[in-house]
């Protein structure tokens, strides 16, 4: 019942497209097995003719069969270009429903999963989610309709037959369902055993240098080898089944075809059917029973799929961030004389670290304040509280005179430009990596801020100009070039107040010294908050606040 | 470039022979059955009665046969692949471990790929595509001859329309595969976006970029779905195509036949029997063009795997020793120059010694050479001209293992395995003792300042640090790295800015106590504050590429250079505190 739940909840994401769709999947495998069955009364007419011996009244019959075959063709092939648009279609637009979830959840979430885990929910299991779409769903759908034509035509040709072949294709289907297990099993712990072998190979990789410098007895290689050996072991494990499972079907479709000579030698020896008739049956019974098999392969195939669709329902159920401000709320914010004030607050992560004491602090308003205080206590934590990260544990935070639980997350962000310690670039162009800060900006606007944020210069030298694209995690740039685009989009974003997380990793003195300057030409009528490591910077500040 | 693939393949070839003499075996058994049919089917048509049981008893006999060869077929197969791809992947991690580091360098998402994927390509080209093909020509070599045994003139039949049909065949089945390609680097790009979406979601939730980042998503995907609808028109014309080709050798020839049966130069049975065997046929004949696309698709793969295994090893002599002698020239470098493959001069005539158990520093501008200065230190890279003496003796020829177990080596960026603290610390280490071993792990924690923050963790030592070590901090992570600098307990140790993280305080306990620690230890250290530095017994001052003054603080104070203007341009900028 369950499954069913997930798998109606896959299908809705398509919503009136849906009818279209599955019409689509009904037709095509409809059309498709008409093709093979006119291409079986081909064959059975050439047989009926050949001992008649009379080729003039069969050849109409003939024509017009494969012309049938033909039309059913073209059709099958028109219903295909349908189903294949609806379904990529759909499979895009689960994707855009994850990756857009995947912006909006609680910050709490991206502190407790790797940020590989949404990567590979909205690449890997949407794909593999997406196949029931593409193909899994028609695979299983298509199976049965054909089955159904086939039969169908069989019995009209000869039930007899049809019965006997239709006996032996439930008996083959039982079994491979129950191989079908093992090799999961199997398949299971291949898979395991393969993530595993990974692993390994990405440590000894990504820590190469490491390796060399330390590894004395090349642990991480006998690591890998064994998860090789053990990946071998499963391999050889899953190949008994699969050999088991090819036998089983060779060994069963000459048993099929010994059944059918018997039967068949039996019913014509005692005129119950034509030779013509059985040669029918046998064209199609070859395809009937393909189908047959493909229905036992694709059925577990269609559920693992649902497995993957499950865990991106439950992504796409999580608990959003709580974006919601109180009624009537105005989004102005008050003249206060501190813009930031922090009351009373405590604030302890999953694992115990955090602000331990109740802390009081006032940020007085457009001023320059150094936040300063041993590492780990708590400097960036407040930071995020203030940011409405997290939802306070305690105590109260007014920003601009409005206690953010009120005012809502929005109006707290819309009124802070955050500089992290390392700030993210995107990778799209320089000009609009700074107006994400505000996207209405105008390419002036966009270049002001540059020339305040020192930026300008260097800007102009790279290739492009504005037009360059930053790299991925900015990486054509040096530290403090990326720190300059990032105060650049602060400034863009013209609000009260700007807070910095200070840089610590290594700027050279000459950036260091336009960074400064550039946090200099902002701090005019504005509050601009720093989290110092420096002594240089909190010698420069007006206010010092220690944690 | 040897391909040792080829090799591998050749060596464990005897598999595959067995495999395609059992294919071999199969295809004889399908024709035999046929032929059973066809006379027992004319047998009827001339009123004769049949010994069922006779029919029954030898075509059962073909089922025993077929249901063992099919089974020893599939682990011939199997085994095949597995051997290979076994061996594949055991040299070619080898020869990772012993790469040259320079050339697979910021290659290693790429490396892990071609291990991982490109692996499991040479799977699917060894245990399907290969046995594919190679049993699709043993069948309709097979099933062609029996065919033209029961009469000439039908094969000749084949024998005019294939050539027409497996040409358009391939040619469709290369158009689609372009297709594909172009599309799956779309993907690819549209993944990109997801990642840079999902990494950068710090700014996006501070400047509510929601909206836009969607939007961007939105743009890729549409135009991908544009791709896709092409595609999808080709493939359902192509598929179409495929089906009526499929088709028409059986329609023709059918007709063919059936003259030939009117004409009375076949029986109805031999007829029955062509159909059969021509049923067989036709799948095969229309899908190997499609299976040897594949093939040469997945022997990119094999080009790929082969790099790795090829890529250049590190060199290394024979020469050896353990411990160097008291004061003696641990290091001596002579106009070490080096550039990079595209031709950027990194380092120009840097002339450098170290003693032993002298505390040294290398100050200098960002991209001055500091950094690789040091990997050809630890042997890295080599240097393009130019003499570096390690004891005494030329780089060149030590064994690169001995030598490197001389030097503890602390990164720029520090680089934690996925396992536990004690696990990371002691990394490479052979010691036995565990108790013995637990405590040198406690001890080098404790000289780098981070023991009580393991203890305050909830499984101490046990605490398995995530990925990339993402639950420490910056600084945290920098006195593990330190912790496991100290724990190997070389007699010398390179520090490329290994405090840049720390606030002062912690910064200043850390150098003390290293200082301290062992002091016939050679000390080197990149250095990120002047301030630290000031109580070193030897300073190099590098510029571009080069050392330009050397000395101690004072002496350089006093020559009023490119320290003394370092030096200045910190102090000018507000200075750090008096007392440090």
């Amino acid at each position: 019942m369950q499954t069913f739940k997930i798998f109606v909840r896959t299908l809705k994401v398509m919503k009136k497209q849906l009818f279209i769709y599955l019409t689509a999947i009904i037709m095509m495998t409809v059309m498709s097995s008409l093709f093979e069955v006119a291409n079986s009364a081909f064959t059975k007419q050439v047989i009926d003719c050949s001992q008649e011996k009379n080729i003039n009244v069969t050849v109409i019959k003939l024509l017009v069969t494969a012309l049938l075959g033909i039309f059913a063709a073209i059709l099958a092939s028109v219903f295909m270009l349908i189903y294949n648009n609806k379904a990529k279609w759909a499979a895009l637009e689960l994707k855009k429903q994850v990756v857009s979830k995947a912006l909006k959840l609680p910050m709490q979430y991206y502190d407790e999963h790797h940020s590989g885990e949404m990567l590979a929910m909205s690449v890997y299991d949407t794909d593999i989610a997406s196949e029931i779409y593409s193909s899994r769903l028609r695979r299983v759908l298509a199976p049965i309709v054909s089955v159904l034509v086939f039969t169908i035509s069989m019995f009209i040709i000869n039930p007899i037959m049809a019965v006997i072949m239709l006996t032996l294709n439930i008996l083959l289907f039982l079994i491979n369902t129950f191989i079908a297990n093992p090799v999961k099993t199997a398949g299971r712990r291949l898979s395991y055993s393969n993530a595993r072998m990974t692993e390994r190979l990405s440590n000894m990789i990504a820590g190469i240098e490491i390796s060399k410098m330390y590894d004395n007895c090349n642990m991480g290689l006998k690591r890998y080898q064994s998860a090789s050996k053990q990946y071998v072991a499963a391999q050889k494990e899953k190949m008994k089944w699969i050999a088991l499972s090819e036998a089983i079907n060779k060994g069963f479709e000459l048993l099929c075809a010994l059944m059918f000579v018997v039967v068949g030698v039996i019913l014509v020896q005692k005129k119950l059917a034509t030779v013509g008739e059985i040669s029918g049956i046998y064209t199609m019974y070859a395809t009937l029973s393909f189908r047959f098999l493909q229905l036992g392969k694709n059925y577990p195939e269609l559920m693992n799929c649902i497995v993957y669709a499950e865990k991106i329902f439950k992504f796409l159920e999580y608990k959003e961030e709580d974006i919601s401000e109180e009624l009537n709320n105005d989004s102005v914010a008050k003249n206060t004389e501190n813009a930031i004030e922090v009351k009373n607050v405590a604030f302890i992560y999953k694992n115990g670290s955090g602000i331990k004491d109740k802390k009081s602090y006032e940020f007085p308003n457009n001023k320059l304040i150094a936040l300063t205080g041993k590492s780990g206590c708590g400097k960036s934590t407040l930071v995020k509280l203030i940011l409405g990260y997290y939802p306070l544990q305690n105590g109260q935070i007014y920003v601009l005179g409005r206690n953010i639980d009120n005012w809502g997350y929005h109006n707290v962000r819309n009124n802070i430009a955050y500089i992290p310690q390392e700030p993210y670039l995107f990778e799209v162009s320089i000009m609009e990596n700074i107006r994400y800060g505000r996207y209405n900006a105008s390419d002036e606007e966009v270049v002001n801020a540059a020339k305040l944020a020192n930026a300008h210069d260097f800007i102009m030298k790279c290739c492009n100009g504005y037009d360059t694209i930053i790299g991925k995690h900015g990486n054509n740039l040096s530290g403090g070039e990326r720190q300059r685009i990032a105060i650049a989009r602060a400034i863009l974003k013209d609000t009260p107040v700007i807070i910095m997380d200070e840089a610590t990793s290594a700027l050279d003195n000459e950036s260091e010294r336009l960074v400064q300057e550039a946090i200099g030409n902002i701090s005019s009528n504005k509050t601009v908050i720093m989290i110092a490591h420096r002594q240089t910077t909190i010698n420069r500040a007006e206010i010092v606040v220690r944690m | 470039m040897k391909n040792k693939i080829m090799q591998i393949l050749i060596k464990k070839s005897p598999m595959i022979a067995v495999f395609g003499l059992l294919s071999f075996v199969l295809s004889r058994i399908l024709v035999i059955g046929s032929d059973i049919i066809s006379e027992a089917v004319d047998k009827v048509l001339e009123g004769n009665i049949i010994n069922i049981k006779y029919l029954m008893m030898s075509t059962f006999g073909l089922i025993i046969v077929s249901f063992l060869v099919a089974y020893l077929r599939t682990i011939a197969r199997e085994f095949y692949s597995i051997n290979v791809q076994y061996e594949c992947r055991d040299l070619a991690v080898k020869s990772i471990q012993g790469a040259n580091c320079s050339k697979i360098n910021g290659g290693y998402g790429a490396v892990i790929n071609r291990l991982t994927s490109d692996v499991n390509d040479l799977n699917t080209l060894l245990s399907e595509i290969l046995p594919d093909v190679i049993s699709y020509i043993i069948t309709i070599a097979t099933v062609g001859i029996s065919i033209f045994n029961i009469e000439w003139r039908i094969f000749i039949g084949i024998a005019v329309i294939f050539p027409v049909v497996v040409p358009i065949n391939n040619f469709i089945a290369r158009k689609i595969n372009t297709l594909a390609k172009s599309r799956r680097g779309r993907y690819d790009e549209l993944s990109e976006i997801v990642s840079d979406n999902i990494d950068g979601v710090e700014i996006c939730r501070t400047y509510g970029l929601e909206n836009i980042l969607d939007e961007r998503v939105n743009i890729k995907a549409a135009e991908i779905l544009h791709n896709e609808y092409s595609r999808n028109a080709y493939q359902a014309l192509a598929q179409f195509i495929t089906s009526i080709l499929k088709w028409t050798p059986s329609v023709v020839c059918s007709v063919i036949a059936l003259n030939l049966v009117i004409a009375d130069i076949i029986t109805v049975g031999q007829l029955m029997a062509f159909i059969i065997l021509f049923g067989k046929l036709s799948s095969p004949l229309s899908e190997l063009p499609f299976r040897i696309i594949d093939a040469r698709e997945m022997f990119v793969s094999v080009e790929r795997i082969n790099k790795i295994i090829n890529v250049e090893q590190e060199a290394g002599g024979s020469y050896t020793s353990d411990k160097p002698q008291e004061n003696s020239r641990v290091i001596d470098c002579r106009d070490i120059t080096f550039s990079y493959d595209d031709g950027k001069e990194v380092l120009k005539d840097v002339d450098f010694t170290a003693n032993t158990g002298e505390k040294i520093a290398i100050v200098g501008g960002s991209g001055c050479g500091k950094t690789t200065f040091f990997k050809i230190l630890c042997g890295f890279e080599q240097p393009g001209s130019g003499e570096y003496d390690l004891l005494g003796h030329n780089f060149k020829d030590w064994n690169i293992h001995d030598a490197r177990k001389l030097i503890s080596f602390v990164p720029q960026n520090v680089f934690l395995f996925p396992d536990t603290i004690a696990e990371n610390i002691a990394y490479g280490s052979n010691e036995e003792n565990s108790e013995y071993r637990m405590n040198k792990v406690i001890a080098a924690c404790r000289k780098a300042g981070i023991h009580d923050k393991i203890m305050s963790l909830p499984q101490g030592y046990e605490t398995v640090i995530g990925e990339r070590g993402a639950t420490l901090s910056g600084g945290e992570k920098q006195r593990l790295a330190i912790a496991r600098a100290i724990y190997k307990d070389a007699p010398i140790m390179l520090m490329d800015e290994p405090t840049s993280a720390l606030d002062e305080d912690t910064e200043k306990i850390i150098s003390t106590t290293l200082a301290e620690d062992v002091k016939d230890r050679t000390t080197i250290i990149i250095a990120h504050r002047l301030s630290t530095v000031k109580n070193v017994d030897m300073i190099y001052v590098m510029d571009k590429g080069t050392i330009v003054e050397s000395g101690n603080h004072e002496t350089l104070m006093a020559k009023c250079g490119v320290y003394t203007a370092l030096y200045n341009s910190v102090y000018t900028n507000g200075g750090y505190n008096a007392d440090i």
